[in-house]
């Protein structure tokens, strides 16, 4: 097994690589001067010009390429040409925040929407399933823009127990966090709840569990033991992939709430061809995702004994007797 | 000989979308101590649902049992609550599937499958013993100790099989429910599945409802059989007055007619003509008239009562006015 | 299910319509900070580097300026006590105040205002392109240092607002010896002026904090912590605002002034600002280039000038709070004057033009714009005028860079909308900016040999009536006769704060003066 998860682990870094040679490629073959843009349209050919050959902009693409990806290697992620600061300390203040937000989120998902989804589907038909469902319904269709900006009004102005944006000027409290990741968390939330119930719903009705319940297993064992194990693996997926989604997504929760994440930097960084921060945004993003589908991956291997079996030798071979 | 199963009297049915389906209606049956009832029909007579609702293992809320009581050395099962139902499952009475394939947990290790019944009802046996005893079962059933840590995708159908038999029998109950065992296994495992299963009822001493489609099966392997047609019993008779007669239900007559044999060589079989009726329509006459070759204006009318000659019993006009058969 | 859904959202409507009980903590006047909200980052914090709104909010509290303006358009004195200017004009002699530190400690002298305007104009060797302050700094030559605290600065030619662009926020003094010991980058990642208030620290994309400047010549600002904070959603600004977060937010949109009316606890400020949006066209008149394929023909731009109507366009693009123009030049600024409406709404000569030009049945055209939502919605309605009259127009969202890119160098576009921020309240800037020959920010792509020689003139013509005559030719030039550009309205300069706040004023240039405010 841990063969494996080697194995996968190297296959990440093409990956990587690939990614950041198209993105690269892009920013570099797009519409905009980056010299001019930073500059602004008053600016006279010269300074533009200058500007231009401190950041070496006229070498040939793969020259810029390579030493690009040189830095990177020995650790060094360039200097933002924007700010002017080190790509890597502003990305270090910024990691954590949407880290931050996108661990608490999915946090929130294993431990509210998992269970009501599964308990949904236990006691289909009764109120809480219907609650439930309701529920999930309001939250996948009420775009989470309005509702971040509704609660804002609710909990913020009116009741005043949340506060409505981060801090410029304080410090910052878990209160803070609240409405965020509320918006960050209630679609894909919902979107699990859904999910989980279905399965749930499937493997209840399926044979081994009736098997299970003949055997005379309590009924908690038979959701919990048998039926959760088959269950797990699409709901752990779509963890997987909700996670990756608020890698780079949590974009528009960090511009209404003021949270200083990667995604408002990789758009703001975008928008003025900020090469080296929006490489620097990228590659963290992609890491992250690139990690998160290995796990999710190795898990499905180490659930899945059909799969596990090729990778793992047979525990009591010859067991004697 | 007493009576370990009674099924009294059993209405079953089915929520759906379309309506209301009414898969039993009316079944009487008994299974003695030490015997193999085999119970035959055509699909969706309602064979499955009738041993389902045995153990409750109906699929709730669809299915609803309006009626009826199944009695278990004395107890009425309908009545029991959901506790006393889980001590009885496994242990005292055991139920085997038809597909092997999706009846066992993917993930989880055969031997720990087959454990999990000891787990259940024989904890104070220990872990050691459990799994000696797991081991010896697996041995019994003819899957090698050696297996036991292996997961169901390793093993071949009839293994399988056997496996959900090493776990019925774990608990040496009285009963045991096999719906169609080997109806999804190849015409050689099915024999030797079939004679596993004789060897250890007779080793065991346990009695045996055996749900089948298969005439053939039910001719090697049962003492009495019951023919189960659109949710009633239409007759109930030892093998030998089954299948040699000299009398019986029209329906079964057509089932046996409908068998190819290597002896005779016929151009063509002889199907019972027509299709078995709708379910979410109660007839208010015999539920076999429309196909019956010997359907009269009454037998469309007048639902036939039960009538029995010793110990066998039918459903059927006929054999109204035979003085023999009685009520 | 359907009761469960009226229940919740009706939670929810309860919630939108009330206003809210007391929002604000009594105990919190008379406390020590300011959080003022911004809908962007400033591109640079160096005096001079940036130029718009925005930065000039910052470069106020950061820098000072050799003098002043008044409301009048009257000099003060800043940096400078007094002044004198040469018979010929070409020298201006500055006396500066001799009580002025730089944050860093260091005194002001004539050295630093030398260096500082040297740099602006891009005279320093190291640093050749100067900075944006450079178009304030026309026919500048050199400044000369006489002793420490006296300065003659030289121009090439006489140039009319040689004074009121001294006075622009962008042209602020710089610490010689700190700016050269640190260069360009590290200066901008620490800023130094004079200022009322210094820089603290800043956050990238989220925040700035200034300090007050406790030796500031001209009174300590009463508040001494200032946080500028990025915020880039509006709505989600307004709420911060009136939930507390928020002390002041400049530039709010005219749709939340019900809102901040509508709170005790909100103050809503507006004044007109001279700042304008126009229709530029692509004309390519007098150039190589070619221009728009329809709009190179005067008739078609006639056209559309007729066919525009500006009461509608205002109201829509503004919320109401712009005002129609018809003169280039703002109102209020040295060498305005009334101009007449050349092209008052009339949709039959409109398409008579069109005809005339060889488009009776009209044709079909993209009106470009970029996303900010004045241009946007200026650009809406007019693809709607445009169809009156039979031209098929529709909308081309760009992304800011490669918009700009397309009205000031690669002249791809057909018709599209422009814009002019004031700072100086001169002709020559918005004029000299945009309709020279060769201007950075010539949109409509002309160059047109008599203009050019109207604007030089007027620029350098000191007489008011002389220099207003001339300006009216040079508008003739523009709209009449070549219809480059179809002026639309004027915007207001809007700010919505903490009613505690006493002293605010609302600023035109957007040079709210923090320093001034106290709780």
């Amino acid at each position: 097994m841990l063969r494996y998860g080697g194995k996968r682990l190297l296959a990440l870094i093409p990956v990587i690589l690939g990614i950041t040679f198209v993105i690269f490629a892009v920013l570099n073959y797009t519409p905009g001067d980056p010299a001019r843009l930073l500059l602004g349209f008053n600016a006279t050919e010269e300074s533009v010009e200058a500007l231009r050959r401190e950041w070496k902009l006229d070498d040939p693409f793969f020259v810029r390429y390579v030493r690009y990806l040189g830095g990177v290697i020995q650790g060094d992620l360039g200097i933002s040409w924007r700010y002017g600061v080190p790509v890597a300390k502003e990305l270090a203040v910024r990691i954590p925040n949407t880290l931050r937000l996108a661990a608490i989120s999915v946090l929130i998902m294993i431990l509210i929407g998992i269970p009501m989804g599964l308990i949904s589907a236990v006691k289909q038909y009764s109120l809480l399933d219907h609650l439930m469902l309701f529920a999930a319904l309001l939250l996948t269709s009420l775009p989470t823009f309005w509702l971040a900006l509704m609660m804002m009004i609710k909990f913020s102005l009116e009741l005043r127990w949340l506060p409505a944006s981060m801090p410029v000027y304080g410090a910052v409290t878990w209160k803070h966090w609240v409405l965020p990741v509320f918006m960050c968390a209630a679609n894909l939330t919902a979107s699990l709840v859904r999910t989980a119930r279905s399965h749930m719903l499937e493997v209840i009705r399926s044979d081994f569990v009736r098997t299970a319940r003949a055997k005379g297993a309590t009924e908690f064992r038979v959701i919990a033991y048998h039926a959760l194990r088959n269950v797990m693996m699409p709901v752990v997926t779509l963890v997987g992939i909700n996670f990756n989604l608020l890698m780079g997504g949590t974009v528009i929760t960090e511009q209404v709430f003021g949270v200083s994440g990667v995604g408002s930097l990789l758009i703001s960084s975008v928008r003025t061809k900020d090469v080296p921060m929006a490489m620097g945004c990228i590659l963290f993003i992609a890491v992250m995702i690139g990690l998160v589908n290995l796990a999710v991956d190795y898990f499905y291997v180490l659930v899945t004994p059909r799969l596990r079996s090729r990778y793992e030798k047979k525990k009591r071979k010859e067991a004697g007797a | 000989m007493e009576d370990l199963l009674r099924i009294e009297n059993l209405h079953i049915s089915y929520r759906t979308m379309e309506g209301t389906v009414y898969a039993v209606n009316g079944v009487n049956l008994s299974v003695e101590k030490g015997e193999t009832l085999g119970l035959v029909g055509e699909t969706g007579a309602g064979k499955t649902t009738t041993a389902l609702s045995i153990l409750n293992l109906l699929p709730k809320p669809a299915a609803s049992v309006d009626q009826g009581r199944i009695l278990f050395q004395n107890r009425d099962l309908l009545a029991a609550s959901k506790r006393e139902i889980r001590k009885i499952r496994g242990d005292r009475i055991a139920m085997i599937f038809q597909d092997p394939m999706t009846s066992l947990n993917t993930s989880f290790r055969i031997g720990n499958q087959v454990a999990e019944v000891l787990r259940i009802h024989r904890k104070e046996l220990g872990k050691r013993e459990i799994e000696e005893r797991t081991a010896r079962l697996l041995e019994t059933v003819g899957i090698g100790r050696e297996r036991w840590d292996d997961y169901p995708h390793q093993l071949s159908g009839g293994m399988k099989q056997r496996v959900m038999i090493a776990m019925a029998l774990a608990c040496s109950p009285e009963l045991l429910l096999a719906d169609e065992p080997t109806t999804a296994l190849d015409v050689t495992i099915q024999a030797q599945v079939l004679q596993l299963m004789r060897h250890l009822k007779e080793e065991f001493g346990m009695a045996m409802m055996l749900i089948t489609h298969d005439l053939g099966v039910v001719a090697e392997n049962c003492e009495r059989v019951a023919v189960l047609y659109a949710g009633e019993v239409l007759e109930t008779g030892t093998a030998e007055e089954i299948f040699d007669g000299p009398v019986r239900h029209p329906y079964t007559e057509g089932l046996l007619g409908a068998i190819p044999s290597p002896d005779h060589k016929i151009s063509r079989l002889s199907p019972v003509a027509g299709q078995t009726p709708d379910p979410s329509k109660l007839l208010p006459g015999c539920v076999f008239a429309p196909r019956c070759p010997h359907c009269s204006k009454r037998c469309l009318e007048d639902k036939p009562k039960e009538r029995q000659r010793g110990g066998h019993r039918i459903k059927c006009h006929l054999f109204a006015d035979k003085a023999e058969w009685r009520e | 299910m359907s009761i469960l859904i009226i229940l919740v959202l009706s939670l929810f409507g309860a919630g939108c319509g009330s206003g809210a009980g007391d929002l604000r903590v009594s105990g919190e006047a008379g406390k020590d900070y300011l959080v003022f909200g911004i809908s962007q980052e400033p591109k640079y914090l160096t005096a001079g580097r940036s130029n718009g709104q925005i930065p000039n909010i910052l470069q106020t509290q950061m820098y000072n300026n050799l003098i002043s303006l008044d409301e009048e358009g009257n000099c003060r004195p800043e940096l400078a006590e007094s002044w004198s200017v040469s018979e010929d004009g070409l020298t201006y002699t500055f006396y500066l105040r001799k009580d002025v530190r730089f944050h860093n400690g260091e005194p002001m002298t004539a050295e630093d205002v030398a260096f500082s305007l040297d740099y602006h104009a891009g005279k320093l060797a190291d640093y050749p392109g100067g900075t944006q302050a450079k178009s304030f700094l026309t026919y500048y030559d050199s400044a000369e240092i006489l002793d420490d605290y006296t300065v003659a600065v030289h121009y090439t030619d006489v140039y009319g607002p040689t004074l009121p662009c001294l006075a622009d926020v962008i042209v602020g003094i710089l610490p010689k010896k700190a700016f050269l010991e640190m260069g360009q980058d590290l200066f901008e990642a620490s800023p130094i002026g004079t200022g009322p208030y210094r820089f603290v620290e800043s956050k990238p994309g989220t925040s700035m904090e200034l300090l007050a400047n406790e030796v500031y010549f001209d009174g300590v600002p009463a508040i001494p912590h200032l946080i500028f904070s990025v915020c880039s959603d509006m709505d989600a600004a307004v709420i911060a605002l009136e939930s507390g977060e928020l002390d002041f937010l400049a530039g709010p949109s005219v749709s939340y002034r019900e809102i901040v009316e509508g709170s005790p606890w909100l103050t809503w400020y507006c004044a007109d600002s001279p700042g304008q949006a126009w229709i530029v066209f692509n004309t390519g008149l007098g150039t190589d280039r070619g221009g728009s394929r329809f709009f190179s023909d005067l008739r078609v731009r006639q056209a559309v000038a007729f066919a525009v109507d500006q009461e509608e366009l205002t109201q829509m693009a503004t919320d109401g709070s712009g005002k129609p123009v018809t003169s280039l030049i703002p109102e209020g600024f040295a060498g305005y004057s009334p101009m007449p409406d050349y092209y008052p709404k009339d949709a039959d000569q409109a398409r008579s033009l069109l005809a005339e030009a060889g488009y009776p049945d009209g044709f079909s055209v993209k009106v470009r714009t970029i996303t900010t939502s004045t241009y946007y919605k200026l650009a809406e309605v007019l693809t709607g005028q445009l169809r009156e009259i039979g031209i098929d127009a529709s909308l081309e969202v760009l992304e800011a860079g490669a918009y700009w890119a397309s009205l000031m160098s690669d002249y791809d576009y057909d018709i599209a909308i422009g814009n002019y921020t004031a700072t100086t309240p001169d002709a020559d800037i918005p004029l000299m900016q945009h309709y020279a020959t060769g201007a950075y920010l010539n949109y409509s792509n002309h160059s047109i040999m008599e203009l050019d020689q109207v604007l030089t003139e007027a620029r350098g013509e000191l007489e008011e009536e002389k220099r207003v005559k001339l300006y009216r030719r040079a508008m003739e030039l523009i709209l009449k006769e070549n219809c480059l550009v179809v002026p639309v309205c004027s915007f207001a300069v809007t700010g919505a704060g903490d009613s505690r706040l006493k002293h605010v004023e609302a600023a035109p240039y957007s040079d709210w003066k923090v320093y001034q405010w106290t709780w």
